[in-house]
């Protein structure tokens, strides 16, 4: 049996449940790794040891006296730290903010709450958000366990870490332009990006107003479905919730894909993507294919418009939030962040209008190819994992701009606002983990994660799981 | 005239600094010819909103 800090919700909450297991003994357990791998991983910029033991403690004596909320009841989980905790500091990464504590809590830290979660503390994350890589000039440069002198790409790069290295049990990490997807698929993880409105955005830190999803990241496709019901539903206080009520996709997992099309379009996500990168989600597909679904070849020209009317969007929503402090104090931020801000400053009015038309026309465009595929399938990213404090990455051994390549796959989701699974299939010749991105149609998200679940079954990685960080 | 170093700081107060410049100037001609590369077709649309419905259909 795998330890204790290794162990899935799902698993876990059985073990919590019949009280065979404390809860305790499991955020102990998580506690005891983070104090030996922690400071090499820069996985946490706080942690909050004594309220967790006290959280764990409480979770026990309610479990003992009949009080089981659910299969969250008492597991450890770490929170990216641009998500509030009310009467503690946030920092979003950042020197600027780095003594900001928010007046409430965040929906999602209630909802959490209220599941009887036990609280380890915040994530570390890129400055902002505003970044790929989570080399963070204020709280440390996080590692890849995988590989030490590897990103664990950004910006929920603390939740990718702590999840592989089993510092924590499940994780919220935010995605405007990829920040969930790739450290999920640089660490070997899963990595869920909600529809856009899904999961209610109150007491996160905004990064661009109409692109951001607060989404679960975990070490299995069913404890991503877990969270999910956990979080989810309509929240009033966030102008652009949904008037849905909670999801209950765990639930409701598949077992097998009959009567499933999973769409490619492999002129856009297989174009210029690293051999070993399209031999592992290939073989992913060929899996999907054995287990049921029918693959369908697709084409939407509209796709090669993402990175303009993303850039557009994402940029300039961001620079408005950011405008005065970029103005005033402009020394305080990270350089990388600083000069992204500014380009975010350049976009006029109807630049910024455009790419709202485009993302308009795209999203008539893709809507209507899911009246033919139940998801899209895909590469997550198209590179290697890049080294740490690198600016480039490699496509079959040819260095190409990182940052620009970590979105190029990831945009469509992003500008859509459609949900998307991010999950480990397969290892590439240098031992590094290689993910696929499941796209579904708005409010789809059974769909995607029973693609997901479906795949993790046949356990694209065997037995291998990081253990550089164990060195 | 493009936008530039000396854009921002004449019409939003933004000091860039001199190591911005260059990386400042290749993102935007990168952006223009991305943009040179739209079907202005498609930007022939009166709306600009874009949120999901509860079916999944498009609501201004």
């Amino acid at each position: 049996m795998l330890e204790l800090a290794a162990q899935s919700i799902d698993e876990l909450s059985r073990r919590i449940g019949s009280r065979e297991v404390s809860p305790v003994e499991v955020t102990e357990a998580v506690l005891n790794n983070i104090g030996r791998y922690d400071d090499t991983l820069k996985a946490y910029i706080d942690v909050y040891r004594d309220h967790a033991l006290d959280d764990a403690r409480a979770a026990e004596a309610e479990i003992a006296s009949g009080g089981y909320r659910g299969p969250l009841h008492g597991i450890p989980m770490g929170i990216k730290d641009n998500i509030y905790f009310a009467d503690r500091v946030t920092t979003m990464g950042s020197k600027i903010h780095s003594e900001f504590v928010a007046g409430a809590n965040a929906t999602v830290v209630d909802r959490l709450a209220d599941a009887g979660v036990v609280f380890l503390g915040k994530l570390n994350m890129h400055e902002y958000a505003l970044g790929g890589t989570t080399d963070n000039p204020f709280y440390g440069t996080c590692r890849n366990p995988w590989d030490l002198d590897k990103s664990p790409g950004g910006s929920s790069g603390g939740s990718g870490a702590a999840l592989a290295s089993n510092l924590t049990i499940a994780a919220l990490g935010t995605d405007t332009s990829g920040s969930i997807r790739i450290p999920a698929a640089f660490c070997g993880i899963m990595g869920l990006k909600p529809t856009y409105g899904r999961v209610s955005r109150f007491g996160c830190f905004p990064e661009a107003w109409t692109l951001d999803h607060i989404g679960p990241m975990t070490r299995t496709v069913r404890d991503a479905a877990i969270v999910l019901d956990a979080i989810s539903g309509h929240d009033a206080r966030d102008p652009g919730s949904l008037p849905q009520p909670p999801t209950t996709t765990a639930s409701a997992l598949r077992d097998t894909l009959e009567g499933v099309t999973i769409g490619i379009v492999e002129d856009f996500f297989f174009h210029d993507v690293d051999d070993e990168v399209a031999r592992c989600v290939w073989e992913g597909v060929e899996e999907l294919r054995r287990q049921g679904a029918t693959i369908r070849p697709l084409c939407i020209p509209g796709l090669v418009d993402v990175e303009w009317a993303l850039t557009m969007i994402d940029t300039s929503e961001t620079s408005t939030v950011h405008h005065a402090n970029l103005r005033d104090r402009p020394q305080d931020y990270g350089d990388d962040v600083r000069l992204l801000l500014e380009c975010g400053e350049l976009p006029s009015a109807v630049d910024y209008l455009e790419a709202q038309q485009i993302r308009r026309r795209l999203r008539r465009e893709v809507h209507n190819s899911f009246d033919t595929v139940d998801v899209l399938v895909g590469p997550t990213l198209p590179i290697r994992t890049p080294r740490i404090g690198a600016v480039e990455g490699s496509i079959n051994g040819r260095s190409v701009d990182a940052l620009e390549n970590l979105i190029r796959l990831v945009g469509p989701a992003s500008l859509l606002g459609l949900p998307c699974l991010s999950l480990p299939c397969g290892l590439a010749d240098d031992g590094l983990p290689v993910s696929m991105q499941i796209i579904g149609p708005a409010l789809g998200e059974q769909k995607v994660l029973d693609v997901g679940h479906v795949l993790e079954l046949s356990e694209p990685l065997g037995l291998t799981r990081a253990s550089a960080y164990r060195r | 005239m493009d936008p530039n170093a000396s854009h921002l700081r004449e019409t939003r107060d933004i000091a860039v600094p001199a190591e911005d410049e260059a990386p400042l100037a290749a993102h935007w001609t990168k952006m223009r010819r991305l943009r040179s590369q739209v079907d202005e077709s498609r930007l022939a649309d009166a709306e600009i909103a874009v949120t999901w419905a509860p079916t999944g259909g498009q609501h201004a």
